[in-house]
């Protein structure tokens, strides 16, 4: 699998790399939206890890995925949301953008692993 | 001959109205920005008026009076001007009058009173007597006064007319404040509710203009509302603010009603009156609490954020290290420290989590709900949990046996078990001690349960062990942890969640915390999230 995960804490990102890289998957992170738009408009991704807030007055998972509708490659990518927020607002708005599965960070990480497997594999 | 300057436009046009001319005049000579008098010059007062006005100096000598007080009182304008007031009072008045003229010279004070003075036709009628003072726009010195003179009779008339009128005990003593005004706004009766509240007695009251008891910043909604009236018979509540007697105002909502006589001609209003100062208050007070919960909940949100941001890299990095496939077997003592560390992390978010529903759950929350296999979900959460209990020499045993689709917070419901199994696990006896969890269907319901034979619950906590904040006194519980808010957090759940949750329990023998979930959740519903 090629797995992109955008969040802007290195340190939520490195467990996840390491359980997907010891599974023998291409596992990329970055840390701004910006970045992480760039990088999905120059390549194609099996799943996309993205986290809701990235700062105050900085383009957020709502935005990006508003820029990957107006440019027609949200259908192609199968995102989902990976938060420590429990702003259901926030959440459902993400849903409604078009994420297609929304977990809490504290969630077991082998857990998301597997679910993330499947709906590749789906 | 000293007179006084007054604002003519606006006299022209609505000299018809005896009530408006007296607002007028009240209003020229409370406004700061008509030039005031330099000793009493200007025009004479207005003719046409039905109240009565005249103007004395500080002799007590008539210096301007208006033409219904020539028609009151003597054939022409001449007979009046530069006579003293004392001049038609009845004798038995004569010393009553002094004093309270020579109190108003002293101190500028003016007494309301009634009078009794004789009219052209020799004879005394009543009169009621109030009064305003003009100054001197230099020095501001009280250098005359304007009276004015109420017909006693005219106001008996329409009180004799209320006398008659239906319902004068609920009028009397209504809670409500009540006041009665006649065509002119002058009031002529009101209720004891009334003249307590705006600190007078009855008697000071009656004769006032109801403009005397209103407040600056409300005489022109109310001047406006009674032209309306006298014009068009149109009334409507009005929210304003009165004017107590120590110059105090409070809000009020007037609730007017016109008052006709036999003959179907109105002769004046019935006011209700609401203080709606607790109202207000209320309203603010609601405002304020929206406004407080709004910043309670933005904060609450990043407070949860912000504790949980570090404690997911050292759960996952936990759970990788208790991963042999991932890090390779662990030597005795790490295995220990890593189990230890996830154990511990595991309370910690139980305890974040416990806060952040405890602040919450005094409102509605609609947590996600979805359709989900609870017999895999007690599964999975027997073997989160079986290591950590049988290590403490504790048998654990998921009875769980039915296929079940529930729909509702799986999430949550997990964090319900998790915080009556971590009671479980802290008030049952490693020897011998036992903890059964399970889950059937009962009817349109799904029964959970949480079973030990620990220590059990004394039967005057069971009442409230689903408080906040509540630990047991006894040295035998205080020496556990917790937050004292898990089984707090669990009814509010369970109760959000549409369901139920109670404890039986035998002290010593057994404790068994139980909760029923309706099948179907019938709030909102979202799949694909767990939160």
């Amino acid at each position: 699998m090629k797995i992109l995960m955008i969040d802007d804490l290195s340190e939520i990102t490195s467990p996840f790399e390491f359980v997907f890289k010891s599974k023998g998957h291409e596992f990329t992170a970055t840390h701004t939206v910006n970045d992480g738009l760039k990088m999905i408009k120059e390549n194609k991704y099996d799943f996309i890890i993205l986290d809701i807030d990235f700062g105050e007055d900085k383009p957020d998972a709502a935005w990006l995925l508003d820029k990957l509708s107006e440019i027609n490659i949200l259908e192609k990518q199968k995102i989902a949301i990976l938060t420590n927020s429990t702003n259901q607002k926030e959440i459902n708005i993400c849903l409604t953008k078009g994420a297609i599965k929304a977990w809490l960070k504290e969630e077991n990480i082998f857990m998301i692993y597997k679910e993330i497997e499947k709906m590749v594999n789906n | 001959m000293k007179k006084i300057s007054i604002n003519y436009c606006f006299l022209i046009t609505t000299l018809f109205n005896e009530w408006f001319i007296f607002f007028l005049l009240k209003k020229e000579f409370n406004d700061p920005m008509i030039p005031r008098i330099g000793g009493i010059t200007g025009s004479h007062i207005e003719d046409s008026i039905i109240s009565i006005y005249r103007v004395i100096d500080k002799d007590g000598i008539i210096q301007q009076c208006n033409d219904e007080y020539v028609k009151h009182f003597a054939q022409s304008e001449k007979e009046i001007i530069g006579k003293t007031i004392f001049q038609n009072l009845h004798s038995s008045q004569q010393d009553i009058e002094h004093t309270s003229f020579e109190n108003w010279k002293n101190s500028g004070r003016i007494t309301r009173r009634v009078l009794n003075l004789k009219t052209k036709n020799e004879e005394y009628h009543k009169f009621f007597v109030t009064g305003r003072n003009i100054r001197d726009e230099g020095n501001n010195k009280i250098i005359a006064r304007q009276d004015v003179l109420r017909e006693f009779a005219q106001i008996e008339i329409t009180r004799e007319k209320l006398r008659n009128f239906q319902y004068q005990n609920l009028y009397k003593n209504s809670p409500d404040m009540y006041r009665t005004v006649n065509s002119t706004g002058v009031i002529v009766d009101c209720n004891k509710a009334y003249y307590e509240k705006l600190g007078y007695e009855y008697d000071e009251v009656i004769g006032d203009h109801f403009l005397d008891h209103t407040a600056t910043d409300s005489q022109e909604i109310m001047t406006d509302n009674m032209v309306n009236w006298r014009k068009n018979g149109t009334i409507k509540t009005e929210e304003i603010r009165m004017l107590k007697k120590d110059g105090s105002t409070f809000p009020a909502m007037l609730t007017p009603s016109t008052i006709y006589d036999d003959d179907g001609k109105l002769f004046g209003r019935n006011i209700i009156i609401k203080d709606i100062n607790e109202l207000n208050e209320l309203k603010q007070e609601l405002t304020s609490r929206d406004e407080l919960d709004a910043i309670k909940e933005e904060l609450l949100f990043m407070v949860t954020h912000e504790l949980r941001s570090p404690l997911s890299p050292l759960t996952h990095w936990c759970q990788i290290l208790q991963n042999p496939e991932m890090v390779g077997e662990l030597s005795k003592v790490q295995k220990h420290a890593v189990e230890m560390m996830g154990k511990n992390l595991k309370r910690l978010s139980l305890h974040i989590n416990e806060l952040f529903d405890a602040m919450r759950l005094d409102q509605q929350i609609n947590f996600p709900t979805q359709k989900f296999d609870v017999k895999k979900m007690m599964d999975e959460f027997y073997k989160n949990w079986v290591g950590e209990i049988n290590d403490k020499k504790i048998k654990f045993v998921n009875s769980t046996s039915e296929e079940i689709i529930l729909e509702s917070s799986e999430n949550k419901i997990e964090q319900v078990l998790t915080s009556l199994l971590i009671n479980a696990i802290d008030f049952t006896n490693p020897r011998n001690g036992l903890i059964e969890i399970g889950a059937r269907e009962i009817d349109d319901n799904i029964l959970f349960f949480v079973k030990d034979n620990g220590i059990g619950i004394p039967e005057d906590m069971k009442k409230k062990i689903f408080e906040k904040f509540v630990k047991f006194d006894d040295d035998t519980y205080r020496e556990l942890g917790g937050t004292g808010l898990g089984l707090f957090v669990a009814n509010g759940i369970i109760k959000n969640l549409n369901g139920r949750i109670w404890v039986d329990s035998k002290l010593g023998t057994e404790t068994i915390f139980q909760f029923t979930l309706p099948k179907k959740f019938k709030g909102q519903k979202m799949e694909n999230v767990n939160l």
